[in-house]
């Protein structure tokens, strides 16, 4: 029953409001259980959601505010793009709630970790259950609050305080796009919900006003970008990893990032209608998978391989979004939340083996002793590199077949990205692909293979709640691509079905990429996509073999070009100097400038008489002359009135 | 029988001035608790004044005439409708926010009783304003305002008091003489010849149209320098930071929460209502300074490293968004702006007393001399969250839904305004969480200020103060149409002569 999509908000709520307001009387197992139980519960409601899944009416409907012809009301969709990222947020965050139990022992702080996990749970799922887009406003907030709570979770390291600061100003930004996006569509359409703003006439009309349409899409996916760390938005996801691990894998890889893509297929009907955004979304996926790809390149922070990586596939999702292949999208998000989750729980295995350190020059050899984190992560690393069977190759497919490497353009793709565009996106998808297994290989060599580095003779063992979960995602990340074998069955398609085919995605000008081909694969990209993805992996052991004889003793200096792919290309420093520093100098100038200079012209010119002399009389009087004074002014006031009042008299 | 209700409300404060002046020496406690007791009678009375039944309310809902000297112009004439029912009540809970706070928060003992009379001197003036429906009447309490304000920044406030004060009056003083010109020529210029003069909005606002547009511009300027001086506007604010950093933080609820939003009134029912041709004239012009203020307060409040000058500057900005709202001119935008004059009086004075609640454990309001404080503190890191997540618009929670509005019925003028102004939230966000970080984030500074940390976290009588205040901007967060709804029609009601012209 489509009610429980209810239940699914309401838990993770509750269980944030018993852990943060009960947190100090309880003890720390306790919370620790209510945090899970809360996202236990949801996962469950969300299933009997699913199970139970109406014709897509939202429920629970009030009117949040009202002024003049504008109405806003509030409620729940639990229609199966709602359900779908419910059972993702609720299902990997139940793993990660558990992982945490045992990764976050020990820490200060710990109830109020899991009070701010169960907060994002609940931001997440309203923004994926939300009817409307100001709700969606509501949760898409909701979670950038609670990722700054989580990114500055150890709030005595500045580095950390920080970091969570960048991610909120720029979420921000994205939040008031998203806003701004929101007063085109109302203004437009007259309309909030989603089931009224898609059925405008406005937007299906035969003769719509297409300028109006690509102010919409374009202001939105700002929101987007800013949230899925897309150019130029993205500085803050690497500085995102001061929080602690389990934050990672849930807020910044498996399911916050992934809200920017969930509103560009939510949206469809909007984005795919705007001719500017169909051509730059895809544009900039690209872009960013590949400037992400080229950075994860030389990271030496373990956590910073897999955020660039996050990015990196982030751009893939859009890739396909943007040009209205929805589910290949969507599936691709779902194998990337189980693999990424996956990856960076083990990775938060080694580093709390290794006591917090993370710089992966200082570890190696480290399989022999995590024979688990080991094999947990060649699964994540296997399934991001799009080998088969793993996860990721189906998924990636799904999202690189939409684009031939040939040039003879996509028959489904009439809008939008020319033959050309799609060529070259599709090149850019397969060079992605490549430094893709390079980067991933490179990290599990660096970690896992050679001999070991000197520091890591003492481990702490990986505890059981940290085990299952990784043992159920490495499951899920090796099958969890199978629900679409191409050419045989599309599980995932079906299930998406009552969506895509109505007339609200089919009226589309790309309607017929929304699913990927039915026939089986397209052969040149899959030769040109496997080929990347193992020769990626051959050119990481190439280039790593030597750490199996001997792992250098000292960590060499960076040169030149690596500092400039270290260090993200120097984009966020140049912001940081150019629109940072220049708000900043025009607050000081402000401060110290024009307000001081104001005051003392104020002080020194008008209030110069009466201030000077009340002060002289003040030495008799103590200071009660200016009472006196304003009683007076008072007097003036009064006279002024009765003498214009009199000679109006006459 | 007939009860003068409105009379009533304006002059109960008055009464209970009065009473406590006259009260023989009574201890601190007492006297606070009586003073709030009288506070709570004059909220609940306010309550009443909503007519939260029927959303179809438009114009007055209650008009109090009395002819007190009929042929010089001047009656005594209260009116209500649910925009100032609104900010009465705002005003009301107010009062007694500030009297909880003087007794418990930041406890002001010099004169209790003196103190407390002026405050409620002071509820008398606002609300008086708020009800007036003549000009002369309105010009009075204008006018009756700014002495208990005097006393109030002037006797019980900081180092910088006197010049605060002065300053301040000075100010407004010079802001409500062209108001006077301005009320003063519209006597001239609409009693007929040999006729009886009327000051009462209503016949005022039938006779403006008659006037030729030139005056109808310059009489406008008259008022809206009044009303500019007390929100403030861009470049006339310069009273406003020594103003409330220099007041206790209770006086400054009073200011920054009540005082403030007469400008805006005054903006929106003697300005918009009253002129609407000039009104069209000016709003581009008002609108822009409207942003100047926005982002004029929030680049200041990201320089500034005192607290509570940082926040002064954040209310500056966040008073921008209400008078942006005012001269977008449609229902969303004027629906915006008075369910924000709500909003804001409520996120506002909590931060300042939340700041003075610290202040009292911490002897630093220096960004630069604090941080870490959450390990000690974590309630009232807790508290300063919320209120700042409030403060800088995080949806969900209630200056969001004023910002909604506004934004919306700005964007619906011109998109441009809207582009603007969210820089500004942009900004707000940026310092909002610089402010909080430095003070409970980041490792704690082993100054002399955190070493002489007398009392640990929130106390019972904080709790009492800060839950209810938390509870309301999550409500109306939650749940805005409490106040916008029972203002939608009188707000429709009241534009449809502005936008038909």
């Amino acid at each position: 029953m489509p009610e429980a999509i209810g239940l699914v908000v309401l838990f993770p709520l509750l269980g944030f409001l018993l852990v943060a307001m009960f947190g100090p009387r309880l003890s720390e197992r306790s919370a620790a259980v209510a945090a899970c139980a809360a996202v236990g519960l949801a996962f469950g409601a969300a299933i009997v959601a699913t199970l139970g899944i109406g014709d897509g009416k939202s429920v629970f409907n009030y009117d949040w505010t009202v002024a003049g012809d504008w109405r806003v009301s509030f409620g729940l969709l639990a229609d199966q793009l709602s359900v779908f990222m419910a059972l993702i947020v609720t299902g990997v965050g139940f793993l990660i709630h558990v992982y945490a139990v045992g990764y976050m022992a020990g820490e200060e702080n710990y109830r109020r970790f899991f009070a701010y996990l169960n907060l994002f749970v609940f931001a997440m799922l309203l923004l994926v259950t939300s009817d409307n887009f100001v709700l969606l406003l509501v949760g898409w907030a909701g979670v950038g609050l609670a990722s700054f709570l989580l990114i500055g979770f150890y709030t005595d390291r500045p580095s950390a305080v920080a970091a969570a600061r960048k991610a909120f100003v720029i979420n921000t930004i994205g939040d008031v796009g998203l806003l701004l996006g929101i007063f085109v569509i109302f203004a437009n359409t007259n309309a909030i919900s989603y089931a009224r703003v898609f059925a405008s006439p406005q937007l299906t009309g035969v003769t719509v006003d297409h300028n109006w349409i690509n102010w919409a899409a374009f202001f939105l996916f700002v929101g987007c970008a800013a949230k899925s760390a897309q150019l130029p938005l993205h500085t803050w996801l690497p500085d995102a990893m001061e929080g602690p691990t389990p934050v990672s894998a849930l807020i910044h890889a498996a399911t916050m990032v992934t809200a920017g893509v969930y509103l560009v297929v939510r949206a469809g009907p909007i984005f795919g209608r705007s001719d500017v955004m169909s051509i730059a979304i895809p544009l900039l996926g690209a872009a960013t998978a590949i400037y992400a790809a080229s950075c994860a390149l030389v990271q030496t922070d373990l956590k910073r391989v897999l955020a660039y990586s996050t990015m990196s596939q982030l751009g893939y999702m859009f890739m396909a979004a943007g040009t209205g292949a929805y589910q290949a999208a969507l599936f691709h998000l779902m194998t990337h939340a189980f693999f990424k989750a996956l990856l960076f729980l083990t990775a938060g295995a080694v580093i709390h083996a290794l006591g917090g350190e993370q710089d992966m020059r200082k570890m190696g050899g480290l399989g022999r002793q995590l024979p688990l984190a080991r094999g947990t992560f060649l699964i994540g690393a296997l399934a991001i590199s799009g080998i088969p069977p793993f996860a990721g190759f189906f998924s990636k497919e799904a999202i690189l077949g939409t684009f031939p490497l040939l040039g003879d353009g996509n028959p489904g793709i009439t809008y939008g990205l020319g033959a050309g565009g799609q060529a070259l996106i599709g090149w850019v998808g397969v060079v992605t692909a490549l430094m893709t297994s390079f980067y991933m290989f490179r990290a599990y060599f660096m970690v896992f293979e050679g001999r070991p580095a000197e520091q890591t003779a003492h481990l702490h063992p990986t505890g059981q709640a940290m085990s299952i979960p990784l043992i159920v995602l490495g499951l899920l990340s090796t099958i969890g691509g199978l629900v679409m074998f191409p050419g045989l069955w599309n599980v995932f398609g079906d299930f998406f079905n009552r969506v895509f085919t109505t007339q609200l995605y089919q009226n589309l000008p790309n309607a017929k990429v929304i699913a990927p081909p039915t026939d089986g694969l397209e052969v040149t990209n899959l030769v040109f996509a496997l080929g990347a993805g193992f020769l990626g992996i051959v050119f990481a052991g190439l280039a790593y073999q030597r750490l199996w004889r001997n792992r250098p003793t000292t960590i060499e200096p960076l040169r030149g070009g690596q500092n400039f792919l270290l260090n993200g290309w120097f984009i966020d420093a140049l912001y940081n100097q150019t629109i940072a520093a220049g708000f900043k100098g025009l607050g000081t100038l402000i401060v110290h400038g024009i307000e001081s200079v104001q005051q003392v012209l104020v002080d020194r010119g008008i209030g110069g008489a009466i201030w000077g002399s009340s002060r002289g009389v003040r030495r008799t009087e103590t200071g009660y002359v200016r009472n006196y004074a304003l009683v007076m002014m008072l007097g003036v006031v009064a006279i002024l009135i009765y003498v214009a009042i009199v000679g109006l008299q006459r | 029988m007939y009860i003068p209700f409105l009379t009533i409300l304006v002059f109960f404060p008055l009464v209970g001035a009065l009473l406590l002046l006259l009260l023989p020496r009574l201890n601190v406690r007492t006297l606070y608790t009586l003073a709030g007791v009288w506070a709570l009678l004059e909220l609940i009375g306010a309550a009443f004044l909503v007519d939260l039944g029927d959303y179809a309310t438009a114009g007055y809902n209650a008009i109090e005439p009395l002819n007190w000297v009929p042929s010089l112009g001047l009656n005594y004439r209260l009116g209500l409708d649910n925009i100032s029912a609104w900010l009465v009540i705002l005003t009301a809970f107010l009062t007694l926010v500030t009297i909880v706070g003087a007794g418990f928060i930041a406890p002001i003992t010099d004169r209790p009783n003196v103190f407390l009379a002026w405050v409620f001197g002071l509820e008398m003036g606002i609300i008086g304003v708020f009800l007036s429906t003549n000009l002369l009447l309105f010009y009075v309490f204008w006018e009756v305002m700014i002495i208990p304000a005097y006393f109030l920044i002037g006797q019980w406030g900081g180092p910088n008091r006197v010049r605060a004060a002065v300053r301040f009056v000075l100010y407004t003083f010079a802001g409500s003489l062209l108001m006077l010109v301005s009320i003063l020529a519209l006597v001239f210029l609409t009693t007929p010849a040999g006729g009886v003069p009327s000051l009462d909005f209503e016949s005022v606002r039938k006779a403006i149209v008659g006037l030729p547009a030139g005056t109808q511009d310059w009489l406008f300027l008259g008022f809206a320098a009044g009303f500019i001086v007390k929100v403030p506007l861009i470049p006339f604010q310069s009273w406003l930071p020594d103003a409330y950093s220099e007041s206790p933080a209770p006086v400054t609820v009073m200011l920054a929460g009540a005082m403030s939003k007469t400008g805006a009134y005054g903006f929106l029912r003697f300005g918009v209502f009253l002129f609407p041709n000039a009104a069209h004239d000016f709003a581009p012009w008002l609108a822009g300074l409207a942003l100047v203020n926005i982002i004029y307060g929030a680049l200041a409040a990201l320089a500034q490293t005192d607290l509570r000058r940082l926040l002064a500057y954040s209310s500056l900005s966040h008073m921008g968004f209400i008078i942006l709202g005012i001269f977008a001119m449609n229902s969303q935008g004027v629906s915006g702006a008075v369910l924000q004059m709500v909003n804001h009086g409520i996120v506002t004075p909590a931060l300042f007393l939340a700041l003075a609640a610290m202040a009292r454990r911490v002897p630093s309001q220096n960004l630069n001399e604090i941080g870490g404080l959450q390990k000690v503190m974590p309630r009232l890191a807790a508290l300063f969250l919320v209120l700042g997540l409030a403060s800088l618009g995080l949806p969900g929670l209630n200056q969001f839904a004023g910002e909604f509005l506004i934004l919306g019925g700005s964007f619906l003028v011109s998109p441009i305004y809207a582009v603007v102004a969210v820089v500004g939230l942009v900004l707000a966000a940026w310092y909002m969480m610089r402010f909080f970080q430095a003070v409970w984030h980041g490792p704690e500074k082993h100054s002399t200020a955190v070493q002489s940390i007398k009392v640990m976290d929130m106390q019972l009588p904080e709790f009492a103060l800060f839950v209810p205040l938390v509870l309301l901007i999550v409500l109306l967060g939650v749940a805005p149409i409490i106040v916008t709804g029972p203002l939608s029609n009188t707000v429709t009601a009241w534009l449809a002569p502005v936008i038909i012209r």
